[in-house]
């Protein structure tokens, strides 16, 4: 209980120092909103005007309390050039983001674990090598080729599915889940190729380990060496790698869903890096690294309830 | 004879496209921008692959858009294992408040989705070759640090560092003569990977619409998805071509890690 408190405490510590390193270097970079959003014909007193009219003069460190204040009662801030709140201007679209990454993550653990186990038991066998060779190419290709390749053969030449994943007006992508397959399955595949190699990672370690080589020897049957003493031991590191999952996948989101047109983060994002637009891009930064810090507190955890050495170990 | 032949013959296809990519600028000269026919036409004389959105070539174009994406990503994983081994090294190393430093800069940088750093930095600094390879060691360097800083705990205590240490060898000369060989190994296994990686993210950076208006495959991907009923040549094409140039890297570099490292690690490659 205290060793969860105490991780509790660090992550928060974290997350602070993530929201100075992200106000600070996404105010402190050449250029800003006022600039921008004047265009290259304004002068220097209208775009000094504008500062002033928007407090982007004011000292950095008050500018930061006001921000992260406004965090902690759930206020994210303005969207200068565009005067919306950002609450407003991400919640939809982030709702759509997650939307995929809930369906790729768990299309996700489903996939790495079940491949991770198979050919980790059986490293080196044919159907092993096959599958690595399979997955080491597919981790290699960038995400947007997968995405840009689905759309060739699904879209295009099969005709199976709509090559953009538009959203029904005054619906919901899950009016329609047909435009829902391509995205997912762009996010899934690396992810799922990638995580598949660290679980048969950590299976082959943990089937060669001395304490699975004695219930063997004590003459325990296969199948429960395997179920009680070597998929528990994987369960750390696992779950250690399902944490950068969440990471990955809003990432991978970010870049291909301008592949599909999907109404999602990503256009937000563009818009907000292209007019200087740095509160949007702070608001989602934070909140990525929110839900990344918390993927890992679970992942601890998980961690600590499957070994229970984990529980007085020192760290 | 025939078995080195055989050996040899999956390396063609991607040393081609490694060619093309690093001579293509020079081969096509200023075709590369001239419109010559309407946007989205088919394969035809003198257009073998169509042209794009804006009616322009995508032969030529295709040719001209490698040299970036390979250049940035090999001088910048280079520098991020630099920076990666620099950093992972001195914290395994000598511990206490530097181990608390950097492995807390580590995590700080990790817990920030890497798009988005590519997003913060081209907000403030633009795109450049210098923006794209400081992304890529500021996303790569933290996982080469936890890497090095491992391998470094490991043999720290091992006896024959302590021997060089009692032998009075300077804390440098332990670190570059003892320490590196054994975080070298780990960190070359993972360089494939990090090569590919990089690969990516400086094409995802075109891709996302950040580039000047050159060829790129990357851009090329993203300009001509929304005719790729009409000429599906120029999604295909830079597609192909930069799956295979970023699988071969990975594959090339694992060859050179095992090449280096020798036979024990071949286990490890192959994972």
């Amino acid at each position: 209980m205290k060793r969860l408190l105490l991780r509790v405490m660090a992550a928060l510590g974290t997350l602070l120092i993530v929201s100075v390193i992200l106000f600070m270097v996404s105010e402190v970079t050449p250029g800003d909103a006022a600039a921008s959003s004047l265009g290259s014909s304004a002068d220097l007193d209208q775009i000094a005007a504008l500062r002033e009219a928007w407090g982007l003069n004011r000292p950095l460190p008050q500018r930061y309390a006001e921000w992260i204040s406004g965090v902690f009662r759930g206020d994210l801030g303005v969207s200068l050039p565009t005067g919306r709140p950002v609450t407003e201007v991400i919640a939809e679209p982030f709702a759509y983001s997650a939307l995929l990454v809930t369906l790729a993550g768990t299309a996700t653990v489903i996939l790495a674990v079940a491949i991770g186990v198979f050919t980790g038991l059986r490293p080196g066998s044919r159907l092993d090598r096959a599958l690595s060779a399979g997955t080491v190419t597919i981790v290699s290709i960038p995400q947007f080729v997968i995405a840009g390749g689905l759309v060739l053969l699904l879209a295009i030449s099969l005709q199976l599915l709509p090559p953009v994943s538009l959203v029904p007006f005054g619906g919901t992508p899950l009016d329609q889940p047909s435009i829902l397959v391509m995205p997912v399955l762009a996010l899934t595949l690396p992810a799922a190729a990638w995580a598949s190699r660290v679980v048969r990672a950590t299976v082959i370690d943990a089937n060669a380990a001395a304490h699975a080589e004695a219930a063997r020897l004590a003459g325990l049957p296969e199948s429960v060496v395997v179920w009680r003493h070597v998929l528990p031991a994987t369960v750390p590191a696992s779950a250690q790698m399902f944490g950068w999952l969440i990471s990955a996948l809003f990432g991978g989101t970010a870049v291909i869903e301008r592949v599909f047109n999907y109404p999602g983060l990503s256009g937000v994002l563009l818009t907000a890096v292209r007019n200087h637009d740095s509160a949007v891009l702070e608001a989602v930064g934070l909140l990525l690294a929110c839900l990344t810090v918390a993927a890992f507190l679970v992942a601890d955890m998980l961690g600590v309830l499957a070994d229970p050495r984990l529980r007085t170990a020192p760290r | 004879m025939i078995r080195r032949v055989w050996r040899f013959l999956p390396w063609l296809v991607p040393a081609a496209v490694a060619v093309v990519a690093l001579s293509g600028p020079w081969l096509t000269g200023d075709s590369t921008e001239m419109i010559i026919g309407f946007p989205y036409s088919g394969p035809a004389e003198g257009t073998p692959l169509g042209t794009d959105a804006l009616g322009r070539d995508v032969w030529s174009r295709l040719l001209a858009g490698g040299q970036t994406l390979l250049v940035v990503p090999v001088i910048a994983v280079g520098l991020t294992a630099l920076l990666g081994i620099a950093m992972g090294m001195s914290a395994g190393y000598l511990g206490g408040p530097v181990d608390a430093v950097v492995s807390r800069l580590d995590t700080l940088l990790l817990v920030i989705p890497p798009v988005l750093v590519l997003l913060l930095i081209l907000q403030g600094w633009g795109y450049s070759p210098v923006t794209l390879i400081a992304i890529v060691v500021l996303t790569g360097a933290p996982f080469v640090s936890r890497v090095a800083r491992a391998a470094t705990r490991q043999v720290r205590s091992a006896g024959y560092v302590e021997q060089a240490v009692a032998l009075g060898e300077s804390p440098a000369s332990v670190l570059v003569r003892e320490i590196v060989p054994a975080v070298a190994r780990p960190v070359l296994a993972d360089a494939g990977t990090r090569l590919a990686f990089a690969v990516g993210i400086t094409a995802a950076a075109a891709f996302l619409g950040f580039g000047p208006d050159e060829p790129n495959w990357g851009a090329m991907v993203s300009q001509n998805m929304e005719g790729v009923a009409l000429n599906p040549w120029g999604v295909l094409m830079p597609a192909v071509c930069l799956a295979v140039l970023a699988v071969a890297a990975n594959r090339a570099v694992d060859h050179l890690a095992a090449r280096i490292s020798g036979g024990a690690q071949q286990e490890q490659v192959n994972q």
